[in-house]
């Protein structure tokens, strides 16, 4: 599978565990990235071209739906697709995600 | 707000421990919880909006390395407890919450989750508190799971 994963997740277990399946998956783990917050994905986003974002909302620093909001507003990340995978339940909050261009929402 | 039971708040504990770490755990009561390795580590999340409340989580050494181990692919023996044990402690906490908020009709109202917190001890409980509190076991290990709805533990979302 060719392809470039950002896993953001403020919890390393959960970030290593998300990493696992994403290698079991058949992604190389060179191309496998993690960020602790949403300052630090966008950091990444930087550094290395990444296709896809598995996201938490619930991270200190910044959190998932300002992640998605600085994202949208830059123009070379504007069109990153962006999984939430979050204990979030709020129906409101899922659908501002999803009116920001969020493929899906996992829970 | 819809209002959860013990059992309730095991049952949910129990799906959330066998779908996020494929740990297979059990309710028992609090005599023959006391009989086994109680819990050594503890964690608090609270949540604020429409309704507000704490959950507080603990648990031994033994049930947070099966649910560190079983996360990461690694063996029990293997898991360093300061870091992973205490991780998987926070993240359960993180998600038994929001299955909790979920389940109490938290899709529909405006409710904000904060972040896990480590405790350095169990957290005492006024006589005055409305709790909820559950206990699971696997393989006598326990765990202690307890619903404070109204709690202002922490007042602080993410």
């Amino acid at each position: 599978m060719n392809c470039n994963i950002l896993v953001v997740d403020d919890s390393p277990i959960l970030r290593k565990a998300i990493m696992k399946v994403a290698r079991i998956a058949g992604v190389p783990a060179d191309q496998i990235f993690e960020a602790g917050n949403g300052q630090e994905a966008l950091d990444a986003l930087d550094d290395s071209w990444i296709d896809l974002v598995l996201l938490d909302l619930n991270m200190p620093v910044m959190n998932g739906e300002e992640f998605v909001e600085r994202l949208r507003a830059n123009p070379d990340h504007k069109d990153v697709a962006v999984v939430v995978v979050s204990t979030e339940s709020n129906k409101e909050r899922l659908q501002r995600m999803r009116n920001m261009g969020v493929l899906d929402t996992l829970h | 707000m819809q209002r959860i039971n013990e059992s309730q708040l095991e049952q949910l504990t129990i799906r959330v421990l066998e779908r996020t770490a494929m740990v297979l755990a059990d309710p028992i009561g609090p005599n023959e919880a006391n009989a086994l390795t109680p819990p050594t580590r503890f964690s608090c999340l609270s949540y604020c909006g429409d309704a507000s409340g704490t959950l507080y989580l603990s648990a031994s050494d033994g049930f947070l390395a099966e649910i560190a181990s079983s996360l990461l692919g690694v063996e029990p023996e293997e898991i360093c407890l300061d870091v992973d044990g205490k991780d998987a402690l926070n993240e359960m906490a993180n998600i038994i919450t929001g299955s909790l908020i979920l389940q109490l009709g938290g899709d529909t109202e405006s409710i904000s989750l904060g972040l896990p917190r480590k405790l350095e001890k169990a957290h005492e409980h006024s006589e005055e508190s409305d709790i909820v509190e559950g206990i699971v076991e696997t393989c006598g290990q326990v765990m202690r799971v307890t619903w404070v709805p109204g709690d202002a533990h922490e007042k602080s979302a993410a």
